[in-house]
């Protein structure tokens, strides 16, 4: 067994008095690829923006590479090596492509024309388009550009929310190669998704999410022929 | 015609300073520092006492002149930013802690002019005083009628090498990058490892001291006074959204504009006072026809 | 913890450490702020008169104390600091109740301390004017005299009514009691509407003999001979039978409806009784005040109170701020001195002042429609920096103007209200100390406006208004135009303002650019956040509290308070409240749950505009 790289112990999140996430456990181990499934409001997003320390849990504990992160601002915790790529891209629109990049080696000092060349062979498109307003991409650039930007901070974890929304087929299937491809240089990446059935594919492990905790938890391809799970979200009988 | 017109350009060359204060918190927290007239005045009033303290004697040299005249200027610069910094903790950041409505932030903003205003104007007494004179009074130009005093230059070379300094550390420095990247959305820049609280705070600051050295310039033209701040200030935020709040180069266009729009017309109707309701005239007719100003808004997203 | 985080001892961190200097240095500005006043000659003198005088060691301890005292609450709440078990609050709060259980006389004594306390502040503001710093022996001038025991009567009635029930109910009257019948609740009502009247008659001189209850009595001071006294008893007899009826009724109704009222609402009765006793508080109360209250509760509560109320429908319900407030306050004044003839211009006709009201909202509301529709257009969050330029206009207007506002030196004399009928002829008194009739007269244009806004609150109005409050892009889409109820608001303020200057111009006469000065308006403003904003009530309390604490405090300063000191005390104040008590002293439930929902990321609480993007740690 590898060791455990991120645990989420009985945390709760409130939004104003409102719970959003109540006794959520889990982990995620070193190298892996973990997917939180579940349907709108399941609380998958909350659950990233908390292991990113955007929100402050109410109560329980957030481990990462043995660190107690429970209360850390998001920012320090790219110095600890996770990298949160948001819902949406939210790329920064009125800066050029290699500004947003930059923007992503903020925490690192000295020299990372590597890390350009990397991110360049990684997602080309970018490369020709390294002058260009982040404003101006197209969907499926502006999400490599948020993932390589999320790079750049050369992450241990790599916490994606919705890679595929509001993308072609064609270009979600190269983004799911794309995490498979950073995975296999050693990041491990925390994936949450709408769309399950890709998930589970390129996933080792997932959680099925509802109503703020944890309904089940397997080996990916153990819930891709669940059968609940086939009729709950992948839509298949 | 011609001196109203030099007039509203020096004139307006402070205000640009005042109103940069206002266009980069505005860009970045998207409010009105309504706090920042203090900041005008407090800068104002450390000029007075550091030159109150320094020109002690009757006569001094030409370099000497020049070295008090730096020294005052960095001295209310200084106090400005730091004043600014002290706002923002104080009035700003326990709401944004709290993710409070904005509405909050304006009422918490006026609480903290008040309380500045009347604090000063309790510690040091409610009369106003002018400020000894670190410029000779014996140098004057005449281009195309219009005279140029010495001020007026120093006014000038000040204005354009703080904006110099502060365009050029905002589009191409680090902290600028960070400046405009929590401009621009304050919780993926934190994603990228911003501390956006230093940000913000380092934006109060340059702000501040920009406004604190407008305060010396006002109370050397004017007088030092508790309440000195809030006209000026009132004009800047017009010459702000003149120019276009949220950009720097509008903040500068903006106030030289506006004060030759508000200085041309009193050549005609000879009243001084009739200056500040020129002013909101031209702020609510800005709103009216083009609420962008005139370079439209740069540094953030468009609201 | 975290990283890079080095030991402290006793488990105290960084935070810790800034609260308590933050306390210290928190003590030690109050300690500033309430030393002597300063000037430029000498600039250092004001701080070296506060921080090395005696009094800053009372406000340094106090703000250590404080700081002490939050750091044990956060290190207790963050679990780091166990303390001893007797002294943890719910432990304390535990044996609280136990105690009270026990014993219930025991709240019953500390409420009737309290209740005492309150009732000798309110005889010491209604006693003689004492200058400034009152000796011990003014003090216990003010306290002891039959009114002061009055007042401790009727605070403590309640007290006693309470406990004569409990007793009551303890003893279980058998059906058909005299306690039980209405014929006594119809007793109870005269008896009190008299002991009210004996104990609360303004009339009465400071000591009281016997002989003054008598129909013989000296003729200025005899009991019965005053028509407030028989008022108090038919109100008691009237209240009582109100109680009778809606007791029965309410009787009937559960016996015929299955479905009762939700309990948290109060009910109709309840509210009326609530409503008709403010009402004859505020009509009966002013008679006992003494001369000096007597003018001040007209020019300087009654008329802020009235523009707090109009300034609470532009921040409190329409969600908007307003700084310039004042301006249309000078509106309707200048408004009533043109149309009164007292300006150096002369309008076409005089009017008599209660006509210029209506003229002066006209006016008021154009004004601000004119000034709303370009600024609420686009972004709610300009309409705060226009209106402080608009009032700073205003203001500037009326001093310089001097052909048209006779400037800096003041108007003549603008008329006052009258009636001039065939038959009735009634002018009334500009009187400058002790005379009522003008609080009257706002009192009677005060109610209408306060029902009207009320109802303008629970309407189609009220709720299109908190739709753009909580959520303008959705109101949009329901058909509501955010920029017409913005404006309808902000002129709605507009005009109530104006109505407010027609009003204080008729006492004052002569009108002087100074008493229009920009801080009034954020005067007004604090007045309606210290009180709570979109709530009707909080505002009548808050703006009545606040213009009080300012008056009392010029003739009874225990610090060394000017007028000119009190925005000091107000921008802190209005600071303070934002960070702890946005909702305000008596806050209207819907804005509280608004700002926790914007807090939470749920919504919005104000029409400015998007909210605001911070971080969140």
């Amino acid at each position: 067994m590898s060791t455990e790289l991120l645990s989420v112990q009985h945390v709760e999140v409130r939004y104003g008095p409102v719970p959003a996430i109540r006794d959520l456990n889990f982990n995620v181990n070193e190298g892996e690829i973990v997917t939180l499934l579940g349907a709108n409001g399941a609380g998958k997003t909350t659950t990233l923006r908390m292991v990113s320390g955007l929100h402050r849990p109410f109560s329980g504990t957030v481990t990462f590479n043995e660190e107690n992160i429970t209360t850390t601002p998001a920012f320090k915790l790219v110095d600890l090596g996770m990298s949160h790529v948001p819902e949406g891209r939210r790329i920064f629109a009125t800066m050029t492509v290699l500004e947003n990049l930059e923007m992503g080696a903020y925490r690192r000092k000295g020299n990372y024309s590597d890390e350009f060349d990397h991110i360049f062979k990684l997602f080309p498109v970018l490369g020709e388009r390294r002058k260009q307003l982040g404003g101006t991409l197209s969907g499926g650039e502006q999400q490599m550009l948020a993932i390589g930007r999320a790079l750049m901070a050369k992450p241990k974890l790599l916490l994606l929310d919705e890679p595929s929304l509001g993308l072609a087929p064609k270009i979600i299937a190269s983004i799911f190669e794309i995490i498979t491809q950073i995975r296999s240089e050693g990041v491990t990446v925390l994936l949450v998704e709408q769309n399950a059935n890709q998930a589970l594919k390129i996933a080792d492990r997932g959680y099925v999410l509802e109503n703020g905790h944890v309904l089940y938890e397997d080996a990916a391809s153990a819930l891709l022929n669940d059968d609940r799970i086939k009729k709950a979200y992948l839509g298949t009988e | 015609m011609a001196s109203f017109f030099v007039l509203g350009i020096f004139t307006g060359l402070i205000y640009s300073m005042v109103a940069l204060g206002y266009t980069l918190v505005y860009g970045v927290l998207r409010l009105i520092n309504f706090a920042h007239s203090e900041v005008l005045m407090t800068g104002a009033f450390a000029g007075y006492f550091f030159l109150h303290y320094s020109m002690t004697g009757t006569s001094f040299s030409t370099p000497f002149r020049f070295l008090l005249l730096i020294g005052a200027i960095a001295v209310s610069g200084i106090v400005g930013a730091v004043l600014a910094v002290v706002i923002e903790r104080f009035a700003y950041r326990p709401l944004r802690r709290r993710n409070a409505p904005k509405l909050t932030y304006l009422i918490s903003a006026i609480g903290a002019s008040y309380f500045i205003l009347n604090f000063v104007g309790k510690e040091f007494g409610r009369d106003p005083t002018a400020t000894p004179q670190p410029i000779t009074q014996n140098f004057n130009v005449t281009i195309f009628g219009g005279q140029i005093s010495a001020f007026d230059i120093s006014v000038l070379v000040v204005t354009l090498i703080l904006f110099f300094i502060t365009n050029t550390l905002v589009s191409h420095s680090k902290i600028g990058r960070s400046i405009r990247a929590v401009a621009q959305d304050s919780e993926t820049a934190s994603l990228m490892g911003v501390d956006v609280n230093t940000t913000i705070a380092s934006t109060f600051a340059i702000g501040g001291f920009m406004g604190g050295v407008a305060g010396l310039f006002i109370g050397m033209s004017a007088q030092v006074s508790y309440n000195m701040g809030f006209t000026p200030a009132l004009l800047a935020f017009t010459a702000a959204v003149l120019g276009g709040i949220g950009n720097i180069k509008g903040a500068l266009i903006g106030g030289v504009v506006l004060g030759i729009l508000m200085y041309v017309p009193i050549y005609w109707i000879h009243q001084p006072f009739y200056e500040p309701v020129i002013g909101f005239g031209v702020l609510v007719l800005v709103l009216l026809f083009r609420p962008t100003g005139l370079l439209g808004e740069a540094l953030g997203r468009s609201a | 913890m975290s990283i890079n985080e080095r030991k402290w001892p006793l488990g105290l961190d960084k935070d810790d450490l800034r609260l308590a200097v933050t306390c210290f240095f928190g003590g030690l500005l109050l300690a500033v702020m309430t030393g002597p006043e300063g000037n430029l000659s000498s600039p250092g003198f004001a701080f070296q008169h506060s921080i090395f005088s005696s009094h800053v060691y009372g406000f340094v301890i106090f703000g250590l104390l404080l700081g002490a005292l939050s750091v044990t609450r956060r290190k207790s709440k963050m679990g780091v600091w166990e303390l001893p078990v007797s002294l943890r609050l719910v432990t304390v709060k535990e044996k609280i109740r136990t105690l009270t259980n026990t014993y219930p006389a025991i709240i019953f004594g500390v409420v009737a301390f309290i209740a005492l306390i309150a009732a000798l502040l309110v005889a010491d503001f209604t006693g003689p004017l004492v200058p400034n710093k009152l000796s011990f022996g003014q003090l216990l001038h003010q306290f002891v005299n039959s009114r002061t025991y009055g007042y401790i009567s009727i605070a403590e009635a309640p007290l006693v009514i309470r406990l004569v029930r409990t007793r009551l109910k303890k003893s279980t009257p058998a059906q058909g009691s005299i306690f039980s019948s209405n014929v006594a609740t119809v007793i109870y009502g005269l008896v009190g509407g008299f002991l009210f009247a004996l104990f609360a008659d303004p009339w009465l001189p400071p000591r009281f003999r016997w002989s003054y209850f008598t129909f013989g009595g000296p003729s200025n001071n005899a009991f019965f001979h005053h028509w407030t006294t028989y008022l108090w008893i038919v109100m008691g007899g009237l209240l009582a039978g109100r109680y009778i009826f809606v007791k029965t009724s309410d009787i009937r109704r559960a016996k015929t409806q299955r479905f009762r009222r939700p309990r948290a609402e109060v009910s109709a009765s309840t509210r009326f009784v609530m409503y008709a006793g403010c009402l004859f508080v505020a009509v009966e109360a002013p008679k006992y005040l003494n001369a000096f209250w007597q003018s001040t509760i007209y020019q300087q509560i009654g008329i802020f109170v009235l523009l707090a109320i109009g300034l609470n429908v532009v921040i409190g319900f329409a969600g908007l701020l307003d700084l310039g407030y004042v301006a249309f306050y000078a509106l309707g004044a200048y408004t009533n001195a043109y149309f009164t003839g007292a300006l150096p211009i002369h309008p076409p006709f005089i009017l008599n002042t209660f006509f210029v009201v209506p003229i002066a909202v006209i006016v008021a509301m154009l004004a601000g429609v004119l000034l709303g529709l370009p600024t609420l257009r686009l972004r709610g969050d300009y309409l705060a920096i226009v209106t402080l330029g608009f009032g700073e206009i205003v203001y500037v207007l009326i001093s310089n103007l001097t052909s048209v506002t006779d400037g800096a030196g003041g108007t003549g004399p603008a008329g006052g209200f009258s009636i001039n009928l065939p038959g009735i002829h009634y002018a009334w008194s500009a009187a400058l100390t002790g005379d009522l009739s003008y609080y009257y007269l706002l009192l009677g244009f005060m109610v209408p406006i306060l029902f009207l806004f009320t109802s303008l609150n629970n309407s189609r109005v009220g709720r299109s208004w908190a739709a753009i409050r909580e959520d303008e892009v959705a109101a949009t889409s329901l058909g509501i135009n955010p920029l017409k109820y913005k404006v309808m608001a902000f002129a709605i303020g507009a005009s109530t303002s104006g109505v407010a200057g027609v009003l204080s111009s008729a006492k004052l006469g002569a009108l002087f650019p100074s008493d229009f000065a920009l801080q009034l308006s954020i005067f007004v403003v604090i007045l309606v956040i210290f009180g709570g904003m979109g709530s009707i009530v909080g505002v009548l309390v808050g703006a009545a509290f606040l213009n009080w604490v300012t008056q009392y405090l010029i003739f009874h300063s225990f610090i060394d308070y000017q007028d000119a000191d009190k925005f000091m005390y107000f921008g802190a104040l209005l600071i303070l409240a934002m960070i702890f008590r946005p909702q305000g002293l008596v806050p209207s439930k819907r804005r509280v749950r608004e700002f926790e929902d914007e807090e939470a990321g749920l919504g919005s609480a104000d029409a400015l505009g998007t909210a605001v993007e911070g971080p969140l740690s």
